[in-house]
């Protein structure tokens, strides 16, 4: 008997102890599932740069070829350092009057996790700056963009990203909801695009003497088409990522978020139609980046068929505003504005209408509204005096001859495509003869 | 100002626009009809001398030019045309003698560039030229006058001696002016066209025609 009892105590003791090293172990699991997740989801968005890179590429010359890539490289290496030095506090550090962090600056030992969050945000931090780049294509001085990349992702991002994922931030403590950031990133960048371009004015010829805007057709469409392909398969990370753990609720986001940007590239053609306007290749990849921009607020919190209704109306969205932006006589190379802009804002404001569980709550809108129109009094005024600063203190714009012979050659002293230059008046052969500017 | 200046400034004010033959005649019917009158008369000169179907749309900057020639200091009006002995209509004072071949592939260059604009887009194009080339290049009243001349196609031939930089401003002008008047796509295409078609000639005079760029 004595025993059994020895045996039955001993057998106590060991599943106590195998239950007690698989709590553990589980635990450990966890964390380190959300934080693969997390940090694949990072390298996903990372992704969206390539995607960038290659669609403004396409929709410009071959003269600025590599410039607009150059811009999207090294945009992201800047803005990468100053996100961690000076952005990474202000948005996420202890936020005590609701407007910015005040701690966290230039981190140096961190917890495993934190790590993981702040290699996630930087991505998020270089996209928001890298949208404005598209929209400042062929006509901007290098080194003028990177400072005004280094005030997107230092103070202009950042600041209102604390007023949203912030805590203490005002607006997260009002309920405004941007899940992953159609107005905190996309709208962001749309707005200091818009302030961009109209202290940057238009290419020479990009409208006649009539006013009226002529088309200068990008250099390789099939970059613009891979470009914006890529750009989706990275928005897979960007929202999927965003929800900061392997939850079960992954799938759900993920087609929201697909279905939205198909649902976009169909709602803009569709736009095209009743138009009557050519069913452009570009129209439908804008069309797709601007329902993927539309649904990245409300991916988690809308039912699959609202997200498609949010993607088609973005894709609207995105025609009807580059119409406005050529009306204004603005000239948007890539359409940043109103694929980033106006459909962060209408997306967002989608976001709060479809809301489930709560749909078309008056009170959810109006607080959707007002980060609407904060994002916009904020990033464009704010971005209007930096490029103004930067226009008055370096020249934010190139001089004509640039515009002449391309910024490849001005900006970087080589030319993209050395051994298809026979309709170009520059070759690479003769660059050496070229008096530098 | 008296009429010896008076016929000087309107003979520097014209002179851009009217071939040496049309400025003879129009400075006759000055001399003839309006050479007591005021200032309000010369609207009525300009458009009894400028009949020809060219000359109609640049009447207002042909009256801008002579009223502009009017306020000039007497030291920068062209010597007076009627004074035999200097005989200005030999259009001799603007040649330079540095007449070096560089200047003649770059004007065979811009030749080139502006034929391939073609009718109204090429008047165009040297209207807009004529418009923003003062105070661009380092040239005297006279050689500027020659450069105008040659812009308006008063003047076949342009002989004076352009520096390197000049050149090439002339040329980015002349691109601005076509990137408004047919587009970016189009300028692009015609600079390089003429480029192109302009090499084998500047090969010949040893001139490397991509230094103009």
């Amino acid at each position: 008997m004595n025993f059994i009892k020895k045996e039955l105590s001993i057998f106590a003791c060991l599943l106590c102890f195998s239950t007690a090293i698989y709590a553990e172990q589980s635990t450990v699991s966890i964390e380190v599932i959300n934080t693969l997740w997390v940090v694949i989801a990072g390298a996903l968005v990372f992704l969206m740069q390539a995607g960038f890179a290659l669609l403004e590429a396409g929709m410009s010359r071959a003269k600025n070829a590599v410039n607009v890539m150059m811009k999207n490289y090294m945009d992201l290496c800047v803005g990468s350092i100053l996100f961690w030095l000076v952005g990474y506090g202000l948005m996420f550090g202890n936020n005590l009057t609701g407007w910015f962090g005040t701690d966290l600056f230039a981190l140096e030992k961190m917890p495993d996790w934190d790590y993981s969050l702040l290699f996630f945000q930087t991505m998020f931090a270089a996209t928001a700056a890298t949208i404005v780049s598209g929209a400042l294509a062929e006509r901007t001085n290098y080194f003028a963009y990177l400072i005004g990349a280094i005030g997107m992702t230092a103070v202009i991002y950042p600041v209102y990203g604390s007023w949203v994922w912030n805590t203490g931030g005002w607006l997260n403590a009002m309920g405004f909801i941007d899940f992953a950031g159609s107005t905190v990133v996309h709208s962001v960048g749309g707005w200091a695009a818009l302030a961009a371009i109209v202290v940057l004015g238009p290419r020479l010829g990009r409208f006649g003497p009539d006013g009226k805007p002529r088309d200068l057709p990008g250099h390789n469409l099939s970059y613009v088409a891979i470009g914006g392909l890529l750009l989706w398969f990275g928005w897979f990370g960007f929202n999927g990522g965003s929800t900061l753990e392997a939850g079960t609720n992954i799938g759900h986001i993920l087609m929201n978020t697909h279905l939205a940007g198909a649902a976009g590239a169909l709602g803009a053609l569709l736009m095209c139609f009743i138009m009557r306007q050519p069913a452009l290749m570009t129209s439908g990849v804008n069309g797709s980046i601007a329902g993927l921009v539309a649904i990245t607020a409300g991916c988690a919190t809308m039912d699959l068929p609202y997200a498609v209704v949010t993607g088609a109306v973005g894709g609207v969205v995105s025609v009807l505003g580059h119409q406005l932006i050529l009306k204004l006589k603005l000239d948007d190379v890539v359409g940043a504005v109103s694929v980033h802009g106006f459909a962060g804002a209408w997306g967002t404001l989608a976001a709060g209408i479809f809301l489930a569980g709560n749909m078309y709550d008056l009170h959810q809108i109006k607080v959707q509204l007002i980060g609407i129109a904060a994002a916009f009094i904020w990033v464009f005024f704010s971005a209007l005096i930096m490029y103004w600063l930067v226009e008055k203190i370096i020249g934010m714009r190139v001089s004509t001859l640039h515009e002449q012979r391309g910024l490849d050659i001005t900006e970087h002293g080589e030319i993209g495509y050395p051994e298809f230059g026979h309709a170009s008046a520059y070759s690479a052969e003769q660059l050496s003869n070229l008096k530098k500017l | 100002m008296s009429i010896h200046n008076q016929r000087r400034a309107i003979f520097t004010g014209m002179r851009p626009f009217l071939k040496d033959a049309d400025l003879k005649i129009a400075l006759e019917i000055w001399q003839e009809k309006y050479v007591d009158k005021p200032k309000t008369a010369y609207t009525q000169f300009i458009a009894e001398s400028c009949g020809t179907k060219e000359l109609k749309g640049k009447r207002s900057a042909i009256l801008n030019s002579i009223f502009n020639a009017l306020t000039l200091p007497e030291k920068e009006l062209l010597p007076d045309p009627f004074n035999q002995q200097t005989n200005q209509f030999d259009i001799a004072f603007i040649q330079q003698e540095n007449h070096i071949e560089a200047n003649l592939v770059f004007v065979e260059f811009m030749q080139t560039l502006l034929s391939h604009l073609g009718g109204e887009n090429e008047s165009k194009v040297r209207g807009y030229l004529v418009e923003h080339s003062e105070g661009k290049f380092n040239l005297n009243v006279q050689q500027m006058l020659a450069l105008k001349m040659w812009l308006n196609n008063a003047k076949e031939s342009f002989e004076i001696s352009f520096s390197a930089d000049d050149k090439r401003e002339l040329i980015n002008l002349a691109y601005i002016a076509m990137c408004q008047y047919i587009g970016p796509v189009k300028s692009d295409q015609v600079l390089s066209m003429s480029i192109k078609q302009t090499e084998s000639f500047a090969k010949e005079k040893a001139v490397n025609v991509h230094a103009f760029l």
